[in-house]
């Protein structure tokens, strides 16, 4: 008999929820423009997905301070969620749910680059704009129409690195002749390693390892065992947080001491890293897409990035800089569309998107330009490169932003 | 060569903390032919008493098993009593699979509470033995992993004692190899099965300690470790001390080798495809007796 | 069920099965935003599916596997590569992907169902783990491109319903509808079936299965096969919905996971189980992301698990029972309000007439060319485990049609000689003839078929079954049909005196009752020797007598019996002959009276003097 009720209970239990879940979604104004965006708000990710929500609303907060879309009447932007769990099928479902359910026009999303990919094609049957935050190539050689990308991919940010390796060596005169590059087994770390790697043999640079590691090992030991034979000059990682953290912890252990440590981006910019690694972070290089360093040219962004810092106790990262940025390319879009604001009428505006001044909220990224090619990508987009000094994150190329005070910490100077 | 050396003494290394995980898992299994699906939850567990003493109070994690220990006795010895002893007694065969199931359960509820609760940051502890390292012939021992081989040595030739000398250590075994028996022999069985899940959990406490100085802490730290605690116990004989401790140690340094060899991803493969190697022409493991 | 209760019944379900069938169309015409709502059905059927085809072997079968993922991958990968390469439709590539997915399966039956319970899980983890990280690996294979760790994208062609794409979630829907209830009928066909009989006692004994002449192999191999083959074609589903697969996602212990969680709440071993799970687990997740989806994380996956242990714990058998004991509840109250004239309830057990004696054949399984040997003989038979000698140098005979009783103080070997004899453990020396046939080498369910039949010291009836349906388990490969098979069960247990309890589940009897069920078991496999296992212990006095009776009444059918039996005063009545056993060796040979009354026999029995009689 307790059997029974406990069952009427959770019955009882389930239905309530079912009926919490039904009850109307918060009421809207009529003129409200309803946009999306999709990240990972739960699991093993979600603190990526939490401070993409933060900046997405900070971004729309400022659009609506700002008077709203003015061609639009001062029609107010409104933001809905969807919790991609980091799944690839969890987040196409949620991207239909958004433009089926929620009737957005626009997407933002979605972090994993495994996760834009279902998700995106979804915006793109749909015929809505999916503002892309998410570096893996394959995003954009789809013939995707409703696809954009502004921010830059795998191939602009092993560039901008090995560029910056390439800079830098001349500049110290030393020669970087072997290079070991450990990746880790995801679709981003294996795209951007091969991208680094073709750079770096361009730059004469012999990658004598490529090796690709599973993500969250216990133990990655015979990996560096196999790097230190190789006698690198230039080791680059490309890992998230928990790897990266071993990694450098095990290259202290074992005495692997290259000239340079350089990372493709990832978990070595993160606070947490410096605070867990101490001392080993001291001179790693890491290309990001975005940094707070940026604000030393651009006063705008510094003043920008302070007033995240006192609102949510951290800086943009570079994830959550192109989550905003997408936001204020949507609201540029909206400014220019043609008639009532349509997904459609939105992708047509999008594809004429030209900003150029620097001061734009858009602009929080800077590049030469924000325009749109034909797959999507913005031909202008770049990646930056940074280096922890001193406990600091300090942006070192491209030298035209860098602050020329700012020297970089060359060999790694590992203890 | 020296390369090989190194991996298989890093190996080595590494094996004795997987020997230490394992140990629990087969304290459990030895007795209540329970496989503990939420045994990897229980040392994320310990991980982060380790490391929560650690950030608030400033306590060196090898001295958190004071708190760690009881408190996963106490974790333990609540799980095993509230929610599979009514299971158990339901169950005739010797080895309840929906214990199995229901240790699945837990794992989840306790890896996604900590999910919830801690976020999922990866916590570290920065004391200094983290990075420090012994130098010996050209090779490098890692100091933390080599305290961690310490101590499952004297755990486990700990373990053995109890097991063997102590009366509770004998009364333990009985109630595995026969709990009727046992039973009859005056031996309460419940409680013996509460203290030995209580055990089994209570050493992670250790493992989390041992882990924490080099090692990240993570809600999902317990998944990267309990496939490879299972091969290890399969690998040593489920129900075998000895058996666990060896099995840590080889599956170290075939990890180590391996792993020189093939690219680090493929060196898992490797291993699993020994695991089934094993499950099928020794399931016993090396140390383990042929059960009828 | 009266007439009217039958009728209420049917329309009531398929009142039920229309409605839910048409959900897609109800909710397209009256629902706004429809494709949310549309999409959460399709992911019900979906799981519906995944669990419904997992249950199979998992539920019916016992075997509790975690790597089932690794079949949808093998699916969705199948189909897939089918149609990028070869532009084959996946609705043919689905049943390619079913075929490579169960040849997957059999490879791995082999060495997995060599092992027992929790290793045979772990088995299937591993290799479901060593399917991915092989898949990730690799860009491409055998020259092909698969896109390892970073997936397989397949072009969107829109509205293409003749290569397995929809252009609304209607034609999903519909589609995986129509494979699911395809997949409900293949589950309902099995547990009807013979299969189904054999899997539920195979989940329950598997010892107790082989020593009915069941090979339990081949039987959980059909199992798995079938499983894997309905799991692979939800992979290919899942890629024409999705349109993106990687090996991280789709074979992931994830999914796994959520089949098991799904067909245990729903109900291990029901058909409609795992539907009724998903249809509860589905939209939990769901919810608990549309409400804190931001704020809390992973709130469903606590729930998740939550749910699994208060099942375990509180409904092992899942919600489906309740779900049907509501259902005729429900019927039996609308039926009352249409017709109370034939309210008057039947008793739950339909009247069966008393079969006093069995008409039929003899229950014995007359041998072909046999010459007159004894029907059993045992030469020097040895048997050692580790360093402790259980049987050393035995030998005796079982003439046809005689009762022999062995007997011995504990510990002397018995249960281990009845365990040499059937072949649950292999002679290490010595001979066993049962007539012309040397035992040695015979997998257990070999030498039941032969007509050697056993009951056990520990009374093991398949709980899931009633008594009819456990010794039909017994009955079915004998026979060609399920009634013909169902009748000799019956008059196997009219013999054993049990007709009044045909339909009562088996852990719902007696001792004695069980021990009669054990017996009316062995006896449906048409034995020629039976051997029984301490039959009278747990029996009170007063059932002694009819034991004794019953046993004379198989002696009667002229079954010849080994009988192992410490109460002296039954094996004193029933036995023609008595062995002695003591410390593995036979210490005494003959006539009861003779053996009972011999001063050595009562001196290691009791010690003492004691009078027998």
């Amino acid at each position: 008999m307790a059997e029974r009720r406990r069952i009427y209970g959770c019955g009882a239990i389930l239905g309530l929820a079912l009926g919490i879940a039904g009850a109307a979604p918060p009421a809207r104004a009529a003129d409200d423009i309803r946009i999306g965006m999709v990240s990972p708000m739960s699991g093993p990710t979600a603190k990526f997905g939490q401070s993409e929500k933060n900046a997405v609303d900070l971004a729309v907060e400022e659009i609506n301070a700002a008077g709203g879309i003015k061609a639009l009447g001062g029609a107010k932007l409104v933001v809905s969620y969807g919790d991609s769990r980091g799944d690839g099928d969890t987040g196409a479902t949620e991207t239909e749910r958004l433009i089926t359910k929620e009737k957005v026009i626009a997407v933002i999303g979605a972090f994993q680059s495994g996760v834009s990919m279902p998700a995106s094609a979804v915006a793109e049957r749909y015929h809505v704009p999916w503002l892309n935050f998410g570096t893996a190539d394959g995003l954009a050689t789809r013939g995707f129409k409703y696809f954009f990308r502004p921010h830059a991919n795998d191939a602009v940010k092993a560039k901008a690195l090995t560029d910056a390796i390439a800079y830098f060596s001349g500049k110290t005169g030393t020669k970087l002749t072997t290079a070991a590059i450990m990746a880790e087994n995801t679709d981003w770390g294996k795209s951007v390693s091969v991208h680094q790697q073709s750079g770096l043999e361009t730059a004469g640079t012999k990658v004598a390892l490529l090796e690709n590691y599973p993500f969250a090992s216990p133990d990655l030991t015979s990996m560096i065992v196999k790097a230190k034979a190789t006698k690198p000059d230039l080791v680059v990682i490309d890992s998230y947080l928990g790897d990266a953290l071993l990694i450098a912890r095990t290259m202290s252990e074992q005495d692997l001491r290259p000239v340079v440590f350089a990372a493709g981006g990832g978990g070595s910019v993160q606070p947490d890293f410096e605070k867990g690694a101490g001392p080993l972070a001291e001179g790693v290089l890491s290309a990001v897409a975005w940094d707070a360093g940026i604000g030393y040219s651009v006063p705008w962004i510094a003043e920008e990035n302070a007033k995240h810092v006192k609102r949510f106790g951290v800086s943009f990262t570079e994830d959550s800089a192109s989550y905003y940025q997408n936001a204020w390319i949507i609201a540029d879009a909206l400014e220019r569309v043609k008639g009532a604001p349509t997904a459609e009428a939105l992708r047509d505006a999008l594809v004429a998107t030209k900003i150029t001044d620097p001061n734009r909220h858009a602009m929080l990224i800077p590049y030469k330009q924000i325009a749109f090619d034909a797959a999507g990508e913005n031909p202008d987009a770049a990646a930056f490169v940074v280096q922890w000094q001193q406990g600091k994150l300090v942006l070192l190329f491209p030298t035209t932003l860098a602050d020329p005070a700012a020297k970089v910490v060359w060999p790694y100077p590992a203890p | 060569m020296h390369e090989l050396l190194q991996g298989a003494l890093s190996g080595f290394l590494i094996g004795g903390v997987y020997g230490l995980i394992a140990l629990g898992l087969n304290v459990i299994f030895g007795t209540i032919r329970v496989i503990n699906f939420a045994q990897g939850s229980l040392l994320m567990v310990a991980m982060f008493v380790s490391y929560w003493l650690w950030a608030l109070f400033g306590i060196h994690p090898y001295l958190s098993p004071i708190v760690s220990v009881p408190l996963l006795f106490a974790l333990g010895y609540v799980v095993q009593d509230r929610l599979l002893t009514p299971l158990l007694a339901r169950e005739r065969t010797r080895e309840p699979m929906s214990a199995l199931l229901l240790t699945l359960g837990l794992a989840l509820v306790l890896d996604n509470l900590a999910l919830l609760f801690f976020h999922a940051d990866f916590k570290t502890v920065v004391v200094p033995i983290g990075l420090a390292k012994l130098r010996w012939e050209g090779l490098i021992i890692s100091t933390p992993r080599l305290v961690g081989l310490c101590t499952m040595a004297v755990v486990a030739s700990l373990l053995y004692l109890f097991f063997t000398r102590t009366d509770l250590g004998r009364a333990i075994r009985a109630v595995g190899q026969d709990r009727q028996v046992a039973r009859l022999l005056g031996i309460d069985d419940r409680r013996i099965y509460n203290v030995a899940f209580a055990l089994g959990s209570a050493l992670m406490g250790i493992a989390g300690a041992i882990l924490a100085p080099f090692y990240y802490t993570h809600p999902a730290v317990g998944t990267t470790f309990i496939l490879k605690a299972f091969v290890i116990c399969v690998l040593g004989g489920l129900g075998s001390m000895p058996g666990a401790a060896l099995g840590g140690l080889i599956v170290g340094v075939i990890e180590g080798v391996v792993g020189l060899y093939t690219q680090a991803a493929a060196a898992q493969v490797v291993l699993l495809g020994l695991f089934v190697l094993l499950l099928f022409v020794r399931p016993m493991g090396l140390l383990g007796v042929e059960r009828r | 069920m009266t007439r009217t209760e039958t009728a209420v019944a049917w329309v009531l379900g398929l009142v039920a099965a229309l409605g839910f069938a048409l959900v897609p169309v109800i909710a397209t015409w009256t629902l706004d935003d429809a494709t949310y709502w549309l999409q959460l059905y399709i992911w019900i059927l979906f799981f519906a599916q995944c669990a419904s085809a997992w249950n199979i072997i998992g539920g019916f079968a016992g075997q509790y596997s975690f790597g089932h993922s690794a079949f949808l991958g093998l699916g969705a990968y199948t189909s897939s590569l089918l149609w990028l390469n070869l532009g084959l439709t996946p609705w043919l590539g689905m049943f390619v992907g079913g075929a490579v997915a169960a040849a997957a399966a059999g490879i791995v039956a082999y060495p997995c169902f060599r092992l027992r319970g929790a290793f045979f899980t772990l088995a299937t983890i591993a290799f479901a783990e060593m399917l991915r990280v092989g898949l990730e690996l690799s860009d491409t294979l055998f020259g092909i491109k698969i896109g390892g760790v970073s997936g397989l994208a397949l072009p969107p062609k829109g509205s293409a319903p003749l290569i397995f794409q929809f252009g609304g979630k209607v034609g999903y829907a519909y589609a995986m509808l129509a494979i699911l209830l395809a997949t409900l009928g293949i589950v309902q066909l099995i547990k009807r079936s013979r299969m189904g009989y054999y899997l539920a006692a195979i989940a329950d004994d598997e010892e107790a299965v082989a020593s009915l002449g069941t090979s339990p192999w081949r039987v959980k191999l059909a199992a798995l096969l079938i499983s894997a083959f309905l799991t692979a074609i939800a992979g290919t589903f899942y890629a024409q919905l999705i349109l993106f697969i990687t090996p991280t996602r789709l074979i992931s212990i994830d999914f796994s996971v959520q089949m098991v969680i799904m067909s245990v709440l729903g109900g291990l071993g029901t058909v409609l189980g795992p539907l009724y799970g998903a249809i509860v687990l589905v939209p939990v997740a769901e919810i608990t992301r549309a409400i804190w989806g931001g704020s809390l994380q992973g709130v469903h996956l606590i729930i998740y698990g939550a749910l699994l242990i208060a099942t375990i714990l509180y409904l092992p058998t899942g919600i489906e029972i309740h779900v049907r004991t509501g259902f005729k509840a429900l019927v039996r109250r609308i039926a009352g309000l249409l017709d109370p004239a034939a309210g008057e309830r039947t008793s739950s057990v339909p009247n069966r007439p008393v079969i006093t004696l069995p008409e039929g054949e003899p229950l014995f399984v007359e041998a072909d060319g046999w010459t007159r040997p004894p029907v059993l003989a045992l030469t020097d038979v040895s048997r050692s485990f580790g360093g402790a000698v259980a049987v050393r140098e035995l030998g005796f005979t079982v003439e046809p049609g005689e009762v022999v009783g062995l007997i011995g103080p504990n510990g002397a070997g018995k249960t281990t000689v009845f365990n040499l004899i059937t072949g649950i453990v292999p002679v290490q020396a010595g001979r066993i003839l049962f007539g012309d046939q040397d035992l040695r080498g015979l997998a257990p369910h070999q030498i039941s078929r032969l007509g050697i039949a056993r009951t056990f010291q520990i009374v093991k009836p398949f709980t899931r079954l009633s008594a009819l349906e456990n010794v039909m388990v017994a009955a079915l490969p004998r026979y060609a049909t399920h009634q013909a098979a169902r009748a000799e069960a019956e008059r196997c247990l009219a013999f054993v005196g049990l007709a009044h309890r045909v339909d009562a589940p088996a852990d719902g009897l007696s001792t004695g009752e069980r021990k009669r069920l054990e017996l009316a078991r062995a006896l449906a496999t048409r034995p020629r020797l039976l051997l029984m296992d301490e039959v009278s212990g747990g029996l009170d006095q007063q059932s002694v007598p009819g034991l004794v009776a019953l046993m004379r009444k198989v002696k009667e059918q002229g079954i010849s019996v080994l009988v192992i039996e410490h109460n002296l005063r039954i094996i004193g009545a029933v036995a023609d002959r008595l062995v002695m056993l003591n410390l593995g060796e036979r210490i005494r040979e003959g006539e009861p009276e003779t053996v009972l009354n011999d001063p050595h026999v009562i001196d290691i029995y009791v010690g003492g003097a004691v009078a027998v009689g």
